[in-house]
């Protein structure tokens, strides 16, 4: 039987207790700082570059992994009877998918399926943990890749922002853009459509926001026979994803809940305070 | 007899008459205008109307320069091939006669009350015809230039009309060897009368540049001579192309004169007063359907203004004209009959902004993609900033209700160039004057019954620009349902007129009322708090000193640990402090 490895970028929010306990393989991003450049994972901790992330204007730029280290983290896992299947977040956000293309052209892969999630952060990192899951489990590939196309229509990522600075600094803030001057503390939760950060509703405080996020998922998780799981993850919000946490399980039947993180790169795109909710509907 | 001449594509038929021999082309008696010819003219005037209305906004110099001539035309005129686009096999007169009443009904600005007036008179030398002839054709255009000219009250040479009037007259038509010549005459008549007009009137003169209207007109006589000559498709190229080129070099880009005036402009430009020839200033359109045939009306009008366009078909008006007295000129037509589709522009705003010397930018561009525009009734400038922060497209400043008029909201919803608009009353007692200025505008209004600033604020908050109108709707009705508003406002105590009280107002009427402020905030809560709620909003202000706001502040949150608060600054001078509870 052949064996399915997963591969990912880490830009995708995935911690490394997760990839680990998923046997997912990471290829790390690059920060770019004007004297050095540090990749994601290997040289720094997601945690301390946290700690960096207040300073607005000294933050690095990021840059996806070079086609041939791409290459090389095939190479490192595949072996006789595999098929890999390599998740990127959309195209239209990085070049990633761009270079996993010309890097599996160029190594000739025949067993590499390339797949762009259209989504990013939890989303994507909710499409690989599933994916991988199912691989371990032994699942086909054929299994593995028709719930990944049906993966949108069963799935969905609510972020919630506390400042937008970040986002319209980055440059991906899409169609969230009109909130940029509010006099009034807004929480923005905005979701991934055709591959771009899309404003769903405004909240004025994080609980309104949840409540918001919670009757969202209600409306396709209709009732508790249909079992989800379920990501969150947060920068500086411990506290307030414990809560998160609680009134899920109060309104869900969860099967499998998953404290990830935002990646290092991410972060610079969303700054501090952010959390995030992602569903998947088994 | 038939005469067949070498190398041309037409047949001669000579005949006899009693002037002597003279040649007339077969093609003078064959039909040349159909419906599809019709449809395909007005297409691709708009076409090159589209492809130059930026262009045309910054050459608007006459009669005001409110740099939207351009715009106006090309919606004037995208709106009627809309209505005809459907019917276009549709007998000739029946989609000429649709063409004219449609752009009389969307008519935008001056140019676009000409143009309609213009349609009319063509449909009228169209008559019965099914098919226009090339003499029909120029019977119409020599009909729809006297028709246009008749509804100018001060008509001017050097604009749009003069090169209007060119229209090859009948004695002139024998002289041509063939109809393709006559056309073509047609279309370098009107570009030279293009190119005159900047000798005729004195601002055109000044700046070095031809009328914008005048330009925008020309495209339909090319449309005319591209669409109907038999010539090649490369002869009719060349000759529009050189024309072109002879045109271009009377346009802001090309024309060194305009440069030297705009410069000298800057210069002399006070951004504040550079409206000073603004004799009149609000730009206002409206349909007057009259109940009784109205004697002079031209005249009773001119009274309250100038530059008046007035257009009829049959009993219903089409009124546009500068004036000051909008609410009078209003209040006078209707005791004339029906007044609807009302548009009024500040022109000292537009005017202001058109002269965006630095940046060129487009200004009012028609393809800009909003459909939902939000405008809400703010009573300080401190709530209007919070609001057009959130994203209200307009928030208009009205110290109270009383001083609100229909002037005010009828040039707000003006501005906004969106069809379908959203309005926040944010006050009990307007409503009447909303239903009223709604009733009348030209744009398709949905008030939103919000009855103070508080849930004005939720409303837009809740607006989203992806969802759609009816979702919209819900969405900030649903906002409002969820939010409590509380006014603290004083008063002076009957029996005693020294002590000041404080009085909460809630749901328009007293909640309740106390000695000092902070004392009424923390019973108002008290009263109207519920589980649900986890969020206050405190608006104080601008009476009020900082230490008694950073009390209130501690005491509130103190006093609530449970709840979150933000406080913010509103400027009003009465309201002390508003309340939003959700």
């Amino acid at each position: 039987m052949r064996k399915v490895k997963v591969i990912t970028g880490s830009q995708a929010s995935l911690s490394t207790e997760l990839a680990k306990e998923f046997a997912i393989t990471i290829i790390p991003y690059s920060l770019n700082y004007p004297d050095t450049s540090l990749k994601e994972g290997v040289d720094i901790s997601t945690e301390d570059f946290y700690k960096t992330l207040r300073k607005i204007d000294s933050l690095p730029s990021s840059s996806p992994p070079a086609i041939g280290e791409i290459i090389n983290c095939i190479d490192a896992v595949n072996k006789d009877n595999t098929d890999i299947i390599l998740i990127t977040l959309s195209s239209r956000y990085s070049q990633m998918y761009n270079s996993c293309k010309s890097a599996v052209s160029e190594g000739g892969y025949k067993n590499v399926h390339l797949i762009d999630s259209q989504g990013a952060s939890a989303y994507q990192a909710m499409m690989v943990i599933i994916v991988a899951q199912m691989a371990l489990a032994g699942k086909s590939l054929d299994s593995i890749l028709d719930c990944i196309k049906d993966f949108n229509n069963r799935s969905d990522e609510f972020l919630v922002f506390d400042t937008l600075k970040y986002l319209a600094k980055g440059g991906r803030i899409g169609k969230v853009k009109a909130l940029l001057g509010s006099m009034i503390s807004i929480k923005p939760i905005v979701v991934h459509r055709d591959g771009i950060t899309t404003p769903l509703a405004k909240a004025r405080t994080n609980k309104q926001a949840l409540n918001k996020i919670i009757s969202e998922i209600k409306s396709k998780v209709i009732d508790r026979n249909m079992k989800i799981a379920v990501i969150i993850q947060g920068i500086d919000v411990e506290g307030w994803l414990i809560e998160v946490e609680k009134q899920l399980r109060e309104h869900f039947n969860i099967e499998n809940l998953w404290h990830s993180r935002f990646s290092a790169v991410t972060s610079i795109h969303t700054g501090p305070k952010v959390w995030s909710i992602t569903y998947h509907i088994l | 007899m038939f005469v067949y001449v070498p190398g041309c594509s037409f047949m001669f038929l000579v005949v006899p008459c009693m002037e002597g021999l003279y040649i007339m082309s077969l093609t003078k008696g064959l039909t040349i205008i159909d419906s599809a010819k019709y449809l395909e003219i007005i297409d691709y005037t708009v076409q090159r109307i589209e492809e130059n209305f930026s262009l045309l906004n910054t050459m608007n110099l006459f009669p005001v320069a409110d740099g939207d001539t351009g715009t106006n035309i090309l919606l004037t005129l995208k709106n009627g091939t809309k209505s005809i686009t459907h019917i276009k096999n549709s007998e000739l007169k029946y989609i000429s006669a649709q063409f004219y009443e449609s752009l009389m009904v969307n008519s935008r600005g001056n140019s676009g009350v000409i143009l309609a007036q213009y349609f009319k008179g063509f449909h009228n030398g169209v008559g019965g015809s099914q098919n226009l002839t090339l003499e029909g054709l120029f019977n119409s255009l020599d009909s729809a230039y006297h028709s246009a000219y008749n509804a100018v009250s001060n008509p001017q040479e050097g604009t749009i009309l003069s090169v209007m009037k060119v229209s090859v007259d009948f004695s002139e038509l024998k002289s041509y060897e063939s109809g393709n010549e006559a056309l073509k005459a047609l279309y370098e008549k009107s570009c030279k009368a293009l190119i005159h007009c900047k000798n005729q009137l004195e601002i055109l003169k000044e700046a070095g540049i031809i009328d914008s209207g005048a330009f925008a007109f020309t495209f339909f006589i090319e449309a005319i001579y591209f669409t109907l000559s038999t010539d090649t498709l490369k002869n009719k190229k060349q000759c529009i192309s050189e024309w072109q080129k002879e045109i271009q070099a009377y346009t802001p880009e090309y024309s060194y004169q305009f440069k030297v005036w705009k410069e000298k402009l800057k210069t002399n430009l006070d951004p504040l007063t550079s409206n000073e020839d603004l004799k009149y200033r609000y730009c206002t359109e409206f349909l007057l359907d009259l109940e009784s045939t109205k004697g002079n009306l031209q005249k009773e009008l001119l009274a309250f203004g100038d530059s008046l366009v007035l257009i009829d078909n049959g009993s219903k008006y089409k009124v546009h004209i500068h004036c000051n007295e909008v609410e009078k000129l209003l209040d006078y037509s209707e005791t004339l009959g029906t007044v609807h589709r009302v548009k009024v522009d500040d022109m000292k705003y537009q005017h202001h902004n058109s002269f965006d010397l630095d940046n060129n930018k487009e200004i009012f561009s028609p393809s800009a993609n909003q459909d939902i525009s939000i405008l809400s009734i703010a009573f300080s400038k401190g709530y209007s900033d919070i609001m057009e922060s959130l994203g209200a497209d307009k928030a208009i400043v009205a110290k109270d209700s009383e001083k609100l008029n229909i002037l005010d909201l009828l040039t707000a919803l003006s501005s906004l160039r969106s069809s379908e608009v959203f309005i926040l009353p944010n006050d009990y007692s307007i409503k009447d004057l909303i239903d009223k200025a709604c009733e009348i505008s030209f744009q398709n209004t949905h008030i939103i019954h919000s009855k103070t600033i508080p849930e004005g604020i939720s409303a837009i908050i809740a607006f989203n620009e992806t969802d759609n109108l009816a979702q919209n709707k819900e969405n900030m009705t649903g906002a409002i349902n969820n939010v409590k508003s509380v006014y603290v406002t004083h008063g002076y105590n009957e029996n005693n007129r020294d002590a000041k009280s404080y009085f909460a107002l809630h749901n328009n009427s007293l909640l309740l009322s106390g000695d000092c402020p902070k004392t009424v905030l923390n019973n108002s809560i008290n009263r109207l708090i519920e589980k649900s709620h986890s969020l206050i909003t405190l608006y104080y202000g601008e009476s009020q000193t900082q230490d008694s706001i950073n009390d209130i502040m501690l005491s509130l949150s103190t006093n609530y640990k449970s709840l979150d608060f933000e406080f913010l600054s509103s400027d009003h001078p009465d309201y002390h402090y508003v309340l939003a509870i959700e």
